[in-house]
């Protein structure tokens, strides 16, 4: 009999598992896959050269987080290039590219951003508040909360009220001139949302996405290293290549999970990283969980319309001086972003529009496993729910058309090139529907309604589970947060 | 002409919420003054006959959310206010016999059987679950909103919102959230899987707005049109006889039992002020008039960026009112008929053409109009909401004549070549309307008699709706509640002393409803402004 099974090996699953191995539980860890790293492992793209099939950039990574893990990193600020020569520069907190009015706005959004960081820090590092609780701890929490946002002052905490619920769109058009930075921002701020920039509620992705990158990136491989280290250095016991088929109760709590090849491993708690459907509908006999609770999940919705296409080339992508690219967003303006959605959402086969971000590697970033001089692109591509029917390779060469806005000479410079579409993403990962946040991060679908507002508190409704993996809060930036709050979690119940 | 007497309040603009207030103030022995541009009062809830005989509802056409404390205040009874409940909402179809609502649940659950069974069953469990949340909201709809920014001054209000929150368990605040936040397709997929019912159903969801029925907050719009009751007959809406201008009659005419001064064709061109301070009104035809409150009935950028003007205000102040969002997105036309249209998928004369009509296939035909709309051209084939209030209330035609109102969306205020362009589309507008339903009424193009056809450039010149948005600015979350007009100045007062809203840029916003003008009236009686 062990403490802990976790679920899932991805970041979540190996910072929950690092945690509750470090504060002295016997504590293991059983991933499908037969590599550690969930959606962040690297796997071949071609001969001698990896990268990551999922995630390949982390945001929001937290000093308490690091600490809670006993690892060090250095998050950098982004440079963000986007169409016609606009860079954002966050390191900077300018943008170029731009006339000066654009930039002074630029700065005053920073400025706002700087401003709503510490109320956003205390909704993203602690679990949700539960709003029908009683009892002073969850005054308490609340009380935390309310005075963070008074600390905002009257102007900032307008600003953010007003922007929760609003379109980017409008937010944007409000605020800029330049189409090009409009476009920019918006793609960056909705690579993983099935939204367009006219849908309600998107303003609060871009002011999210930008806390999260103000507050560095780190590749997420580096990320994943570390954690294993980590795990490694805990002698975390870890099985992989195997799946939990069932979790199972003796009628009153969580006893342990079976696995595919029918082995049984007893556990006095399990913490699943798992979508939070997959964990409570598929691994769970339907007679644990209240029928209500089961409806509810049904209507989570997790559908995916962001592909992943991995390049690897002879000769790295440059802007308009000369430089290697890093981070990149090619999206000219709103309405083509927004006519990208329309087709998405429309299941259209055309491939008219195609909204792509990226970040361009070298190889000491680890994606090669021999010596090459060759340069890894990682894209985002958007938008193809895995149920609409494209033509992979009418894909692909769309893509690359995209590209050659950067370099006209691409297809010269291509070595090998590999697409993981939303479906095999959802195959792959167990993600229901490909979403990769677990669950699309629209209002209705964070903060205590994440996964469900009875299971919001990383406990499922079902003494000895917790619920750790992204589709509980704060479900964004790949940086563990989720899994470090249900281990909490799980340490205060003991 | 220099005034004679001094009013104690003048309320610009004879909208139905000017007309409220006007009734609240004077029945309180307050010596009012309102003044309306047009030669009729009533702004977007008018009766207007174009062609002899024929009695148009110009805009609005059907009433559900008019509180019912005013109408029993008002005593709107005896001053001739008779509303008539629709007998259903029918959605006609191309391919089949369409689908007929019904109050009567066994009936409606007959006719939902044909699409689903299972939609069928859980037909009314939804309509008690939107009840339960109506019953939620609807305290909120008559007291000024709770602002949870201003503890501790507020901190009563927002504690009975956050007890009242809590008591809904949490299933039932999950549902809350659900509602103020997803779209009307969302929550309606919850519940149901026929796409013929639940598109009529998520129409709700988009009246007013210039969002779709897949845009996120758009279930709340859905909630906002079920809160409505006549009688108390819950989501209950209903034709006012004599056309919805009898509604403005109505209060205009309790207004002036109780002493208060009308003026049609008045046009107010200037609010004066004098340090910081409203006192007066100057008209366009030089006539002018002082107060000691001016209370506007229209929207908020005509009141401070027309009448006041923006050098009287804080930058801060002119920077919010410019943010206040707009964008109207509907059309409207009406029509004279020559006999009685017929609908091929339900043929003859019936019940079914009593109530609300909905031209909304699908789902995706709904999504359509509005991708069209979004990208600047009004909907090829548009959303359309019909009634044919004649069939209910014969004194709106002549006898063995019909009058048709169709609502439409989307027809969006910024065409792609700037809202002028409406002058040079209006026809291929109404063209397109009457196309649309010809397929589902063979024959209605040769029956038509006179047709009006309102764009939302017409509603914003002839009706004083600015950028044509039929609730004085749009319904969207971030201008609702504390936050409307703005966060600040939600309470019907304006930074200018003196000077108060009190139409459907105020809490809790347009539709008829006539809260507006009666709590802001409420307001400035009972906290002795007045
Ligand atoms: C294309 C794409 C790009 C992304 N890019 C970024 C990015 O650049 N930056 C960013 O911050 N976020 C990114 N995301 C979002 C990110 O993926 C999520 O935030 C993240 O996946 C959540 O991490 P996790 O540990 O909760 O889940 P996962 O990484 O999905 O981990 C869950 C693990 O559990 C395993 N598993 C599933 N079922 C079972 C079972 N029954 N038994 C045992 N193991 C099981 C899975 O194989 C997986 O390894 C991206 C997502 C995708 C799909
Ligand atoms: C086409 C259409 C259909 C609608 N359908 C419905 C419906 O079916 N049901 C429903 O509940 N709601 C409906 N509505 C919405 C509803 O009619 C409005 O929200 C509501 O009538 C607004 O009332 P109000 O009193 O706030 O403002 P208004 O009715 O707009 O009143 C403002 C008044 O101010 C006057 N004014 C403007 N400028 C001046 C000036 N310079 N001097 C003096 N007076 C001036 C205007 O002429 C007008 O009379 C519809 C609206 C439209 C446009």
């Amino acid at each position: 009999m062990i403490d802990v099974v976790v679920i899932g090996a991805g970041i979540n699953g190996l910072t929950a598992a690092t945690m509750l191995a470090r504060a002295g539980l016997a504590v293991e860890v059983v991933e499908a896959r037969p590599v550690l790293g969930g959606m962040a492992a690297r796997e071949p793209i071609a001969d001698g050269y990896l990268a990551p099939v999922g995630i390949y950039e982390t945001t929001g990574v937290r000093p308490w987080m690091l600490n809670a893990v006993g690892i060090a990193l250095s998050p950098e600020l982004p440079r963000l290039h986007g169409s016609g020569g606009v860079v954002v520069d966050l390191a900077q907190r300018r943008v170029e590219g731009v006339d000066p009015t654009d930039a002074a706005a630029f700065e005053d959004l920073v400025e706002l951003v700087t401003r709503i960081g510490p109320l956003f820090w205390r909704l993203m590092d602690h679990p949700p508040i539960d709003p029908v609780a009683s009892g002073w701890r969850s005054l308490w929490a609340a009380a935390r909360v309310g005075l963070s946002a008074r600390r905002l002052g009257f102007e900032a905490l307008r600003e953010l009220l007003r922007a929760a619920p609003m379109p980017l769109a409008d937010f944007l058009d409000e605020r800029f001139e330049s189409n090009a930075l409009k476009g920019l921002l918006a793609a960056e701020a909705l690579k993983y949302r099935f939204a367009g920039a006219k849908s309600p509620t998107t303003a609060l992705d871009l002011l999210a996405a930008l806390v999260y990158q103000s507050a560095g990136i780190v590749p997420a491989c580096r990320l994943l290293e570390r954690l294993v280290a980590a795990a490694k250095h805990h002698e975390l016991r870890v099985r992989c290549g195997v799946r939990v088929s069932s979790v199972n109760f003796d009628g009153s709590r969580a006893t342990g999970v079976t696995l595919s090849d029918g082995m049984r491993i007893e556990a006095r708690s399990v913490l699943s990283t798992v979508h939070p459907r997959q964990t409570l509908c598929e691994l769970i006999s339907p007679r644990y969980l209240p029928a209500a609770l089961r409806d509810d999940l049904r209507a989570w919705r997790s559908q995916g319309s962001t592909a992943r296409l991995d390049l690897v080339l002879a000769q790295p992508l440059r802007d308009n001086a000369g430089r290697p690219l890093s981070r990149f967003a090619l999206s000219d303006n709103l309405s083509e972003l927004e006519r990208a959605y329309d087709q998405g959402k429309h299941r259209q086969s055309t491939l008219e529009q195609l909204v792509l971000t990226g970040q361009q590697f070298d190889l000491d970033g680890g994606f090669a496993d021999r010596g090459h001089d060759a340069h890894v692109v990682c894209l985002t591509v958007q938008h193809v729910p895995s149920d609409r029917v494209v033509d992979e390779n009418a894909l692909r060469a769309a893509v690359r058309q995209r590209l050659s806005a950067i370099d006209a000479n691409l297809a010269q410079h291509l070595r090998a090139e590999r697409f993981t579409s939303v479906a095999a993403l959802a195959q792959g990962f167990a993600l229901d529907g490909g979403q990769f946040e677990h669950g699309e991060l629209s209002l209705d679908q964070q903060y205590f309604m994440r996964p469900q507002i009875r299971c919001a508190s990383y406990r499922a409704p079902l003494r000895g589970l917790y619920l750790g993996g992204n589709g509980s809060h704060p479900g964004r930036g790949f940086n563990g947060a989720a899994g470090a709050l249900a281990a909490n979690a799980m340490l205060a119940d003991r | 002409m220099t005034a004679t007497t001094r009013y104690d309040a003048i309320i610009v603009g004879g909208g139905h919420n000017g007309l409220v207030c006007a009734a609240y103030l004077a029945g309180a022995g307050r010596k009012v003054l309102l003044l309306e541009r047009r030669h009729l009062l009533g702004g977007a809830a008018v009766t207007e006959e174009h062609l002899a005989g024929f009695k148009y509802s110009a805009c609005s056409y059907v009433v559900s959310l008019l509180r019912p404390e005013i109408i029993h205040d008002l005593e709107l009874a005896k001053h001739g206010l008779s509303i008539i409940p629709l007998a259903c909402s029918f959605t006609p179809d191309l391919s089949g016999p369409g689908l007929v609502r019904w109050p009567d649940f066994a009936r409606t659950h007959d006719e939902i059987s044909r699409l689903s069974r299972r939609d069928a069953d859980r037909y009314p469990e939804f309509g008690k679950a939107m009840g339960k949340m109506g019953d939620f909201i609807r305290p909120l709809l008559m007291q000024p909103a709770p602002d949870p920014t201003r503890l501790p001054r507020r901190l009563g209000e927002s504690l009975s919102l956050l007890r009242r929150l809590r008591k809904l368990g949490p299933r039932g605040l999950a549902q809350f959230v659900q509602l103020m936040t997803q779209s009307a397709v969302d929550l309606l997929d919850r519940w149901f899987e026929s796409d013929r019912l639940k598109a009529p159903m998520a129409c709700s969801g988009i009246i007013g707005t210039f969002l779709g029925v897949r845009s996120p907050t758009t279930a709340y719009v859905l909630l906002h049109h079920y809160m409505g009751e006549i009688d108390g007959a819950y989501r209950a809406w209903g034709f006012a006889r004599g056309g919805t201008g009898a509604i403005s009659e109505a209060i205009a005419s309790a207004a002036r039992a109780r002493g208060a001064e009308i003026l049609c064709e008045a046009a107010v061109e200037k609010i004066t002020t004098r340090r910081g301070s409203a006192r007066g009104v100057v008209l366009e035809d030089g006539r002018e008039f002082e107060a000691r409150v001016v209370i506007s009935a229209c929207d908020p950028r005509r009141t401070f960026f027309s009448f006041v003007g923006r050098d009287q205000l804080d930058d801060d102040f002119v920077a919010q009112i410019t943010r206040y969002r707009y964008r109207g997105s509907s059309g409207k036309v009406n029509l004279a008929l020559d006999r009685l249209p017929d609908f091929s998928c339900r043929p003859g004369r019936g019940l079914h053409l009593q109530g609300d009509i909905a031209i909304a296939p699908s789902i995706d035909y709904l999504e359509r109009a509005y991708d069209e709309a979004k990208h600047g051209a009004f909907s090829r084939r548009p959303y359309i909401n019909l009634v044919i209030p004649s069939l209910t209330d014969p004194t709106v035609a002549p006898p063995g004549k019909h009058v048709m109102s169709a609502f439409v969306q989307y027809a969006p205020y910024q065409l792609a070549e700037g809202p002028a362009a409406w002058d040079q589309q209006r026809e291929a507008f109404g063209d397109t309307v009457v196309e649309t339903l010809e397929e589902y009424c063979p024959g209605l193009k040769d029956a038509i008699l006179h047709r009006q056809v309102l764009t939302p450039l017409d509603l914003e010149r002839e009706y004083g709706l600015t950028e044509g948005n039929i609730f004085h600015g749009e319904l969207s979350l971030e201008q609702l509640l504390f936050m409307r007009p703005t966060m600040g100045w939600a309470r019907y007062q304006t930074p200018i002393q003196n000077l108060w809203l009190c139409a459907s840029g105020a809490h809790p916003g347009g539709g008829l409803m006539g809260a507006p003008g009666a709590l802001c009236a409420r307001r400035l009686l009972e906290e002795h402004y007045l």
